[in-house]
């Protein structure tokens, strides 16, 4: 993803084949619909048919296409656009930090993931840079076509400058056209870590995700003394032999105070070991805590 | 120790600065985390609470070759600091001694007024025979200075030479008016005849004394007067002196001559003196008296069986039959094993010293007894020296009284026999100098020589600073530092 040139998929095809089986799960968009029956109802009674594709193992049968294996002999199922669908609005945090330990690929490579699925389940998708208290916003596109699009965006990403998520958040763009799902991807090693706009996006009835990068690396220095310089405002300081062990008791600190604001504010609030491969934190992880379905 | 360019030491001040930033990053990696929020509860730690490497081997390293470079660039030279310095070569031959030559006055003053702190080297330069000897005599003065880092030279002196480049000059500031001289003393029988030298404008009566004889002598402008005075005995000394007027250069107004030469008692001796009656003749037509006893001034034999060494000079005369040798000395006189018995044309005879003058005529026929070896031979034909000679003997390998030589005819037989005799009882009689100036120094009353600029002076000053003989290390001090930073790189960070 961080090479340039033409946007690719940076996943195997198994993986990719098996994204489509699953869906970020929004409850708190659908169930301000006030519809679970419908929601239910609404995968191929309420959308309009827009593609064919392959079938593999785990499709619901119920959308084979049983016209066209008469006439070719091959299992094909039909895709569709919801009309209802909400959209989802990728926040990467690209500040200097997340440049450190391979924490922007990973993100890069997530936010590409989470597109392709919610692109995939018929939702509009948007992703978007924050570093500086800028916030560089693509465009929304829809369709499972338009994910190139989406990595072509990705692919821009500067890891540069420092995090102000709440300046950030601040200048989302609204959006008219139904309910959203808000996922920030980020380090969250900032004084300003977006909580107070997280908030705020969830009391107007958003879907609030964030799923918070732990580089282990973060918190490793050197035996004895060190000079440690903050990646992103450059300033330096010297610690000693017993900083790590401080630096770890203060990330685990942060994720509790985390896990307090998730749970206060009905945010979605998910650790994720960026050391680990893309696979596995969408198919282990993300799946496992429910974030997907 | 000096240096050449001062300013590049300020170099080394980066030395100082950067082992102050080596010790406040106390030794410490600088690592870049993604957050110091991390380790805000982290203990506070001071950059000097930080281990230091009690020896940065590597830091050690970069820091003296940083030095070193530095000192290079500076270009130093170690010896002993020079100041600006004049070489100056002092004329001392005798006409600088002239009343109105000031140049060396004149030069003290030039020379305080242009650098009052510089040094002067100074050199004389003066012939034995107390001339100048300008401008041969300048060259070596020339080397010696361009060798001491001098650009040139000042030369202080009368004579009329012009400044070039790299020679700065400084004359009298004017040059003698009148000069007369005693030019020479030459024997005319038992007198000696005194010429006295005007080298002035004017014409001049000198009064010249000899002991207490005087003569008034009038001399011309530019020309020459002489006067008579009886001559001193053989071995005598006499001096001829000019008493008035005074003029500018009295150096030359005095002339001490020895009367010498001219020695011509001779002891013939040989078998049989009457069977040389040629020789004989020559001797006498050469102004020798022949003593058969008593004193004599030189030995002249004729005839064989001589063998050295003599106690007084001695001419040799071969005949035959013969056996000579002056023994087996280096450079003693030997007969030749080749015979040598036939006759030569005075053609055939080559000469040369002191006898080249007086060569048979070529038609005259000698008769070789032998061929000489050792000596200097003086004549020689085709196969060997006749003649050849040491510091008090002359071996002539001709027999005179050959009949079948007619040499005796000739008139440089008794020429030969002179010269032979004036060789070894030190020349004719003749009155030579003792104590006299050379013609060209007396001749003082002339122009002075254009004493050079200021600038001209300056421009020969070697100025402050380093000189060409210190030693300049800076070469191996860049090597050094090459070294050291090379070493540095291989050694590991402690």
């Amino acid at each position: 993803m961080t090479d340039g040139g033409a946007p690719a998929s940076p996943f195997d095809d198994a993986f990719l084949a098996s994204l489509p089986r699953l869906e970020i799960a929004a409850s708190r968009v659908v169930a301000r619909e006030g519809d679970a029956g419908r929601r239910a109802g609404r995968r191929g009674g309420r959308v309009e048919f827009a593609d064919h594709r392959p079938y593999v193992p785990g499709d619901d049968p119920r959308h084979i296409d049983w016209a066209a294996f008469a006439r070719s002999g091959r299992l094909h199922v039909k895709e569709f656009e919801k009309s209802d669908e909400f959209s989802i609005l990728l926040v990467v945090d690209d500040s200097a930090s997340m440049a450190l330990h391979g924490k922007l690929v990973a993100a890069q490579r997530l936010a590409y993931a989470l597109a392709y699925l919610g692109l995939a389940a018929g939702h509009r998708v948007r992703a978007a840079f924050a570093s500086g208290g800028a916030l560089r916003a693509g465009g929304e596109v829809a369709g499972r076509a338009r994910v190139r699009d989406v990595g072509a965006f990705l692919l821009g990403a500067r890891g540069a400058g420092v995090t102000r998520l709440t300046e950030s958040l601040n200048r989302l763009p609204e959006d008219g056209r139904g309910s959203r799902v808000l996922i920030v991807i980020s380090d969250l090693w900032a004084e300003d870590d977006g909580r107070a706009a997280l908030a705020s996006r969830v009391r107007r009835g958003e879907e609030v995700e964030v799923f918070h990068l732990v580089a282990s690396a973060d918190l490793a220095l050197p035996d004895g003394f060190v000079v440690a310089e903050d990646a992103e405002t450059g300033e330096r300081r010297v610690l000693g032999p017993d900083a790590a062990a401080a630096a770890s008791l203060e990330a685990a600190r942060r994720e509790a105070d985390w896990r307090a604001f998730a749970a206060r504010h009905a945010v979605v609030y998910v650790p994720l070991d960026a050391s680990k491969p893309t696979e596995e934190l969408v198919l282990g992880t993300l799946h496992g805590a429910g974030v997907l379905r | 120790v000096t240096f050449e360019r001062p300013l590049a030491l300020a170099l080394a001040a980066a030395v100082p600065l950067a082992w102050w930033l080596s010790r406040n990053r106390s030794g410490a990696p600088v690592v870049r985390v993604a957050s110091l929020l991390a380790f805000r509860h982290a203990a506070a730690a001071t950059p000097s609470a930080a281990p230091r490497r009690a020896i940065d081997l590597r830091l050690a390293m970069v820091l003296a070759a940083m030095t070193l470079l530095a000192l290079a660039a500076a270009g130093p030279a170690f010896g002993a600091a020079a100041r600006a310095a004049f070489y100056v070569v002092f004329d001392r031959s005798v006409s600088t001694t002239a009343r109105t030559c000031d140049a060396a006055t004149r030069t003290d003053t030039l020379l305080r007024d242009i650098a009052p702190d510089a040094e002067r080297v100074v050199r004389e330069l003066r012939n034995a025979d107390g001339t100048d000897g300008l401008p041969e005599s300048l060259a070596p003065h020339l080397a010696a200075a361009r060798d001491g880092g001098f650009p040139g030279v000042v030369l202080v002196t009368d004579s009329a030479i012009e400044a070039t480049p790299g020679i700065a000059i400084v004359g009298p500031s004017a040059g003698a008016a009148a000069n007369a001289s005693v030019a020479s003393a030459v024997l005319d029988g038992d007198d000696a005849v005194v010429a006295v030298r005007n080298h002035g404008a004017k014409d001049v009566t000198v009064r010249l004394v000899c002991a207490d004889v005087a003569h008034d002598v009038a001399v011309p402008a530019g020309g020459v007067g002489t006067a008579r005075f009886a001559a001193p005995d053989r071995g005598e000394m006499a001096t001829f002196e000019i008493v008035s007027p005074p003029d500018d250069l009295t150096a030359d107004d005095r002339l001490v001559v020895r009367r010498t030469g001219g020695a011509r008692r001779v002891h013939l001796t040989g078998a049989n003196p009457r069977a040389c009656p040629h020789l004989e003749a020559a001797l006498r037509a050469a102004g020798a008296e022949i003593a058969h006893d008593g004193e004599s001034d030189a030995d002249v034999t004729y005839g064989r069986g001589i063998v050295a060494p003599a106690h007084r000079p001695r001419l040799v005369v071969l005949a035959p039959p013969f056996a000579m040798s002056t023994g087996d000395t280096p450079g003693a006189i030997r007969e030749s094993p080749a015979p040598g018995s036939e006759t030569v044309t005075g053609a055939q005879v080559v000469g040369r010293g002191p006898f080249v003058d007086v060569l048979p005529a070529p038609a005259t026929l000698l008769a070789p007894t032998s061929r000489l070896v050792g000596g200097d031979a003086a004549w020689s034909v085709p196969d060997g020296a006749i003649v050849s000679s040491t510091t008090d003997l002359i071996v002539l390998a001709v027999d005179p009284e050959d009949p079948r030589s007619d040499w005796h005819r000739d008139p440089s037989f008794p020429a030969f026999v002179a010269a032979a005799l004036d060789r070894l009882t030190d020349g004719p009689d003749r009155l030579v100098a003792v104590v006299a100036v050379p013609p060209s120094e007396s001749d003082v009353v002339h122009a002075p020589p254009a004493t050079s600029s200021p600038e001209a002076l300056r421009a020969v000053m070697r100025p402050a600073g380093a000189r060409e003989d210190d030693v300049r290390p800076a070469r191996w001090l860049a090597l050094g530092a090459a070294v050291l930073l090379g070493a540095a790189a291989f050694v590991r960070r402690v």
